[in-house]
């Protein structure tokens, strides 16, 4: 007598090999991912060879302090109304 | 005899399991409304929700801020450091520069310890509970406002040791180099 069920099981078992397929390849990629080479920090580029190259570096220095303000921390950054009171 | 107590026992069952069913579902959803606190508890709960997350909100921007802060520090000093080397190799003397420039590292070290510490303090404030916060919250943020009173000093004295010293030790060594060809 043929086994009724013997159809469903090879679907099952069809889907269960898919599965694992993209199982695999999905792990792959993120294999692959982790392999890519990591964003390298900007290399520092200073090259001072008389006084117009300092005055430059110097321009570039305090554009870089005058981008921060001692503010961020101020008083004012927890004040009662700044927290809803 | 015996049987009529066993079915005594299983309707007694029965009767247990339904009310339980029927009960747990209603005290639920009045412990998740808040139904079994008074009005001024409910307030409270609620105000004390709010400055929770107004505290949150704060750590955040602050914490952006002082990755902000700490980036442009780092790439100051780095750029300042490939400087000092270059005109050490060249045989100038840099001996102050150098030193002053491990001064403010010691100065940067200073204001990101004081704001680990600070943002610590938030920290705490934020896992109270509105019963803990209603005896502590008002000397705990009094800290925290004493700590970002550090924090914004800290911060203004890098800026200061900059303009005042490291930029002034630059200056200082412009003069030795020779005029741009």
């Amino acid at each position: 007598m043929k086994d009724k069920r013997a159809p469903l099981a090879g679907a099952l078992l069809a889907v269960l090999i898919a599965a694992t397929a993209v199982f695999a390849s999905s792990c792959g990629e993120k294999q692959e991912r982790k392999e890519e080479p990591a964003v390298e920090e900007p290399v520092v580029q200073v090259e001072v060879t008389d006084r117009s190259d300092l005055d430059s570096l110097l321009q570039d220095l305090d554009a870089s302090m005058n981008s921060i303000s001692a503010d961020d921390f101020s008083d004012s950054q927890l004040s009662d109304a700044e927290l809803g009171l | 005899m015996r049987k009529r107590t066993q079915g005594m026992v299983l309707v007694a069952g029965l009767v247990a399991l339904l009310v339980a069913l029927t009960v747990s579902p209603a005290m639920a959803q009045q412990e998740q409304s808040g139904e079994g606190e008074s009005p001024l508890q409910q307030r409270i709960q609620q105000r004390w929700e709010m400055v929770k997350q107004r505290i949150e909100l704060a750590i955040t921007r602050f914490n952006n801020n002082k990755e902000r802060h700490i980036k442009v520090y780092n790439q100051v000093k780095a750029k300042v450091e490939k400087l000092l080397q270059q005109l050490k190799d060249k045989g100038y003397d840099v001996s102050k520069l150098e030193s002053d420039l491990a001064t403010w590292d010691q100065m940067i070290r200073k204001f990101a310890q004081d704001y680990a510490d600070f943002i610590r303090k938030l920290e705490e404030i934020v896992a109270l509970t509105p019963e803990q916060a209603q005896g502590s919250y008002a000397s705990l943020i009094k800290e925290a406002r004493q700590m970002l009173q550090t924090i914004h000093q800290d911060a203004l004295n890098i800026r200061l040791y900059y303009q005042q010293t490291i930029r002034a030790d630059i200056q200082e060594l412009r003069a030795q180099l020779p005029e741009a060809a």
